[in-house]
C-alpha cells in the first residue's frame, strides 16, 4: 500500500457517502448537514466545557470524585459506542476485502485503511472533545504530568476500536451465511440492551448490603404554653443527629470510593479512570501500565483481526467444529397441512393466505424475533420496580399499567407493522400480481401481525394480572381494550405503508435511502398514536369517575363499555379496510418502485 | 386469430426519460413471442406495463382480451397469466415449498393439487431436495427456477418471462426449453426476453425487437430465418451491423510481461 492506493481509498470512500447522500435527496442534506453541525459545536461545548470542569472544578475535589467523573464520561462513551456498534452490524460495509483482493493491493493495506476510517464515528468525537477538554483544563491546573495523560487516553481509543473492530471482523466472518446472519443480528441486539440495563438491574436487585440511614428518635414535644399575641417558639434541631448523619455519609463515600478505586483497577475501562485521577494525584504508575495495557489489548486485537479476515478472504477460514454429516430432511407428511396451508374461519382465502405465509416469514425474521424479546426487555426493567411497588398501586392503576406495557409494545413495533410492504422487498411484487383484492391483502397483513403484536401485549397484560391482582371484570376489559387498540393501531400501519413505503436491503432490518416524507408520516403518527390509546382507555376513565360520583365501588362500567366500544371500533375498522385497499390498489405501483428500489 | 397481447402507443417515461416511446405491440394468441432489444432499451420497462406492475404513462394495454389500466379487469386477467418479472417476486423468509403453496392459494387452488404440482415442478427443476433452505439462502439459478415453477403453477394461459435463461444451467435450461415449447405448442402463449439469441431462433414464432423505446421490428420468424439468421436481423435493426469495434493500439500491442 503506498500513498497513491491511501488516497485512492479514501477517494473511494469519501465517494461513496457523497453518492448515497445524493440520492438521499435536498431535504436529506439539509438534516444531515443540520446534524453535523449541532455533532460539531456539541463537541466545542464538551470541549470548552470540559477544560473549565478540569481547570476549576477538578482540583477542588478528591481524588475519588475525579475517579467517578471520569467514570461517568467513559461508561457515557461506551454506552453510544455500543449503539453505534449495533447499528454498524446491521450495515454491510460497502469496503470488505473481497472487493479488492484481485487488485494489486496488499490486504494488510486495505485493512489499515478500513480499521482507519472506522474511526471515523460522531460518538468518537464527542468523546474525544470532552476527555480532551477536561485533560488539558487538569494541565493547567496540575501541571505538565497530565501530558501522559494525552497518552493513556489515545491508548484507550485504540484498544476500544481495536476491540470493536476484531468483534466486527468475527461476526462478518460468522455472518457468511445470511440466515446466521439475521440471528446474530437479534442476539448481539438483545445482549447490548441486556448489558445497558445492567445498571438498572443492579438497582433494582441491590446485591449488596444496603446502610440505613440514620434515625433519630425525639422525644415527646413537651408542652409549650404561650400567651394570646405571642408566637410560639420554634423546636431546634436536635444537635447530634447532623453529627451522626455527617459520620454516616463520610463512612458511605468511603465505601463507594474504595469500590470504585478497586473496580477500576481490574476492569479495563477502568483503567482510563484510575490512571488519570491517580495522575492528578502525581502518580504515574497506574497510568504507565494503563497505557501498556491498552496497547497491548488493542495490537493483539487488531493482529488477530487482521489474522481472521485475511484468512476468511482467502478461504482458509473455518468457524469451528467437526465437519457435520447433511441433515438428514424428513419427508413431509402427507395429510397434515402445513401452517402456510392453515385456512382461517371467517376469513377469505386469499386473506388466509396473506396471514399464514406473511405469519411464517415474519417468524423466521430478525425483527420479529427481535419484537419477541419485548416483553422479555420490558419485564426486566419494569418487572423489578412493579413487584417492589405491587402493594401501592391501586386498583384502578392496575389495568392502566396493563394496557399501557401493551401500547408499548404495539408502538415497538412500528419499524415492522409501518413499513409492510417494505419488509416484503421484492416478495410485493407476488401480491401485486396475484389476482387478489387489495382489501384482503390489508386484512392477511393485520391477521399476521396479530399473534406477534397483539398477542404479546396480552400476555405482558396478563402477566401485570398476576403480578398486580385486579378486580376480576377488568381481565376481560383489558382483553376488549387491547383489541381495540390492535384495531385502531392496524389502520394506523396501513395508512402509514400505504402513504410512507420505505425501501429494506436484502437481510437488513434498517430502512435505507431514507426520504424525508417518510419520516414525517412516522413522527405524525407518534403524535396521533396517544389518541388511540386514549380513546380505548376512556371506559376506564368513565368508570373511575362514576364511581367517584356514586361511591359504589363495584360497579361494572368498564367492561360493559369496553366491549361497547370495541363492537363500534370494529364496524370502523372494517368499513375503513375498504376504503384503505381501494386507496392501495391506486398507489400499489408506487410502493412497488420504492420497495423495490436499488438499496445498499 | 384473437391477441393474447395488444398494446397501443404504450409510453413510460422517468422524468425527461423516455423508456417506452409509444409502441404498438400485438402478440397473437398461440405464439412463442420474443421480445429482443439492446440494454436499457425498455424490455423490463414494457414487460412491467404489460403485468400490470407498473403504470404507463400514456397509451393502452389489453391482456388476454382484459383492459389492464381497468382495476376489475387486471385482477381477471391476472387469473390468467404467470410472470417471471426482473428481480423475480420471491420472500425471503419462505421455502420453496411454502412460497409455491402461498401462490397456489393466491389462485384459489385445492390444497392437494398445489401439493402435486408443487412436487412435480420442484421435482422437474431439480429443486425437490431443498425441503429446508429459505428462497433467501438460494443461488440466482435457483431463485429463477423456483420463480418459473411459480409462474407455472396455477397452469396460465399466458406466460411473461424476463430473462428466464440468465442464470440457470444448462440442464435447467434444456427443461426449460423443453417445457416452455410444449406449453406453446398446447395453444398457450409465451412472452419472453432474452439475449441469448440462440435460444430465441430456436424457440420463438415471433420477435418483437426494442431500440431506445421504439418498437422497430415485428416479424414472423420464418420471414427472418428466410432471409438469413436472428442475429443478422437483430444487430442490423439495433443499428449494430455495420460497426467495428474501435482498435485500441495498446491491446494489440505486445503482452507486457
Amino acid at each position: 500500500m503506498n500513498t497513491r492506493h491511501f488516497a485512492t481509498f479514501v477517494w473511494l470512500r469519501s465517494r461513496i457517502r457523497v453518492n448515497q447522500l445524493r440520492r438521499g435527496g435536498i431535504a436529506n442534506q439539509i438534516i444531515l448537514a443540520l446534524l453535523v453541525g449541532m455533532a460539531v459545536m456539541a463537541a466545542v461545548g464538551l470541549l470548552v466545557g470540559g477544560f473549565f470542569a478540569g481547570l476549576i472544578a477538578m482540583p477542588k475535589a478528591d481524588a475519588a470524585a475525579r475517579l467517578l467523573v471520569w467514570d461517568g464520561v467513559v461508561v457515557a462513551f461506551l454506552f453510544m459506542w455500543m449503539i453505534g456498534l449495533l447499528t454498524d452490524i446491521q450495515r454491510s460495509d460497502p469496503l470488505t476485502l473481497d472487493r479488492f483482493l484481485h487488485l494489486p493491493v496488499s490486504p494488510s493495506g486495505v485493512f489499515v485503511i478500513n480499521y482507519l476510517s472506522s474511526l471515523s464515528s460522531m460518538t468518537l468525537l464527542l468523546f474525544v472533545a470532552a476527555a480532551g477538554g477536561l485533560l488539558v483544563g487538569q494541565l493547567f491546573a496540575v501541571g505538565p504530568v497530565m501530558l501522559l495523560g494525552f497518552v493513556l487516553l489515545a491508548a484507550f481509543v485504540f484498544a476500544v476500536t481495536a476491540l470493536t473492530y476484531q468483534f466486527q471482523g468475527w461476526l462478518a466472518v460468522l455472518m457468511s451465511n445470511p440466515r446466521r446472519r439475521r440471528t446474530i443480528v437479534v442476539f448481539v441486539t438483545f445482549g447490548v440492551i441486556l448489558v445497558a440495563q445492567t445498571p438498572n438491574l443492579i438497582n433494582i436487585l441491590r446485591p449488596w448490603k444496603t446502610t440505613t440511614p440514620p434515625s433519630v428518635v425525639l422525644p415527646p414535644p413537651e408542652p409549650i404554653s404561650t400567651k394570646p399575641g405571642e408566637t410560639p417558639p420554634t423546636r431546634p434541631l436536635a444537635p447530634p443527629y447532623a453529627e451522626i448523619k455527617k459520620e454516616h455519609d463520610r463512612k458511605t463515600w468511603e465505601q463507594v470510593s474504595d469500590t470504585a478505586w478497586l473496580l477500576n483497577a481490574v476492569i479495563p475501562p477502568g483503567w482510563l479512570p484510575n490512571g488519570l485521577a491517580s495522575l492528578s494525584e502525581g502518580g504515574v504508575l497506574s497510568t504507565l501500565l494503563g497505557t501498556l495495557g491498552f496497547v497491548a489489548v488493542g495490537g493483539g486485537c487488531l493482529y488477530r483481526a487482521y489474522r481472521t479476515t485475511v484468512k476468511y478472504h482467502t478461504g482458509q477460514f473455518a468457524t469451528g467444529g467437526s465437519a457435520k454429516a447433511p441433515k438428514q430432511v424428513a419427508p413431509l407428511p402427507i395429510d397434515k397441512p402445513t401452517m402456510v396451508e392453515w385456512q382461517l374461519p371467517r376469513v377469505s382465502e386469499h386473506a388466509a393466505a396473506v396471514a399464514v405465509s406473511s405469519l411464517r416469514g415474519l417468524l423466521r425474521a430478525p425483527e420479529t424475533k427481535m419484537l419477541m424479546l419485548v416483553p422479555v426487555i420490558l419485564a426486566v426493567v419494569l418487572g423489578g420496580l412493579l413487584i417492589a411497588f405491587a402493594k401501592d398501586i391501586p386498583q384502578p392503576v392496575r389495568p392502566l399499567i396493563a394496557i399501557g406495557l401493551s401500547a408499548m409494545v404495539l408502538l415497538t413495533g412500528v419499524q415492522v407493522a409501518g413499513n409492510q410492504f417494505g419488509y416484503d422487498r421484492a416478495g410485493f411484487r407476488a401480491f401485486v400480481l396475484a389476482p387478489l383484492s387489495q382489501r384482503d391483502l390489508l386484512l392477511g397483513k393485520n391477521l399476521a401481525l396479530a399473534p406477534i403484536l397483539l398477542g404479546i401485549g396480552v400476555v405482558l397484560a396478563m402477566l401485570v394480572g398476576i403480578v398486580l391482582p385486579m378486580r376480576p371484570d377488568h381481565y376481560p376489559m383489558v382483553i376488549a381494550q387491547l383489541v381495540s387498540l390492535y384495531l385502531l393501531y392496524c389502520l394506523m400501519m396501513n395508512f402509514l405503508s400505504i402513504v410512507a413505503p420505505m425501501p429494506l436491503a436484502a437481510g437488513a432490518m434498517q430502512p435505507t435511502n431514507v426520504k424525508l416524507a417518510p419520516v414525517l408520516w412516522q413522527f405524525g403518527f407518534m403524535m396521533v398514536y396517544p389518541f388511540g390509546v386514549g380513546l380505548v382507555l376512556l371506559p376506564l376513565g368513565i368508570e373511575v369517575l362514576t364511581q367517584e360520583i356514586t361511591q359504589i365501588p363495584w360497579l361494572p362500567i368498564g367492561v360493559v363499555l369496553s366491549f361497547g366500544l370495541l363492537t363500534a371500533v370494529t364496524v370502523v375498522y372494517r368499513r375503513s379496510l375498504t376504503a384503505q385497499g381501494e386507496w392501495l390498489t391506486r398507489r400499489e405501483k408506487d410502493i412497488l418502485l420504492v420497495v423495490t428500489s436499488k438499496v445498499e | 386469430m384473437p391477441a393474447a397481447i395488444e398494446t397501443e402507443t404504450l409510453t413510460r417515461r422517468f422524468g425527461d426519460m423516455t423508456a417506452v416511446d409509444g409502441i404498438d405491440l400485438r402478440v397473437e394468441r398461440g405464439t412463442f413471442y420474443g421480445f429482443l432489444g439492446p440494454n436499457g432499451a425498455g424490455k423490463s420497462t414494457t414487460i412491467k406495463m404489460l403485468t400490470g406492475l407498473l403504470a404507463p404513462s400514456d397509451g393502452r394495454v389489453r391482456v388476454l382480451d382484459r383492459d389492464m389500466l381497468d382495476a376489475a379487469e387486471s385482477l381477471d386477467a391476472k387469473r390468467h397469466i404467470g410472470v417471471i418479472p426482473e428481480n423475480l417476486a420471491l420472500f425471503d423468509n419462505l421455502t420453496a415449498r411454502e412460497y409455491l403453496t402461498f401462490i397456489g392459494r393466491m389462485h384459489l387452488m385445492e390444497r392437494e393439487v398445489i401439493r402435486q404440482r408443487a412436487e412435480e415442478l420442484l421435482t422437474l427443476l431439480d429443486l425437490h431436495t431443498e425441503h429446508t433452505k429459505l428462497t433467501l439462502e438460494y443461488s440466482h439459478g435457483m431463485r429463477k427456477k423456483l420463480a418459473l415453477a411459480a409462474a407455472l403453477l396455477p397452469n396460465p394461459d399466458l406466460l411473461f418471462l424476463d430473462e428466464p435463461f440468465e442464470g440457470v444451467d444448462a440442464v435447467t435450461s434444456r427443461v426449460i426449453r423443453d417445457l416452455l415449447a410444449n406449453f406453446v405448442a398446447r395453444g398457450s402463449t409465451v412472452f419472453l426476453t432474452s439475449h441469448v439469441l440462440e435460444i430465441v431462433e430456436k424457440l420463438c414464432t415471433h420477435v418483437g425487437i426494442i431500440v431506445k423505446g421504439k418498437l422497430v421490428e415485428q416479424a414472423a420468424m420464418a420471414d427472418i430465418r428466410a432471409a438469413g439468421t436472428l442475429e443478422d436481423r437483430f444487430l442490423k435493426t439495433a443499428g449494430a451491423d455495420g460497426e467495428v469495434a474501435p482498435k485500441i493500439s495498446w491491446l494489440e500491442g505486445g503482452a507486457s510481461s
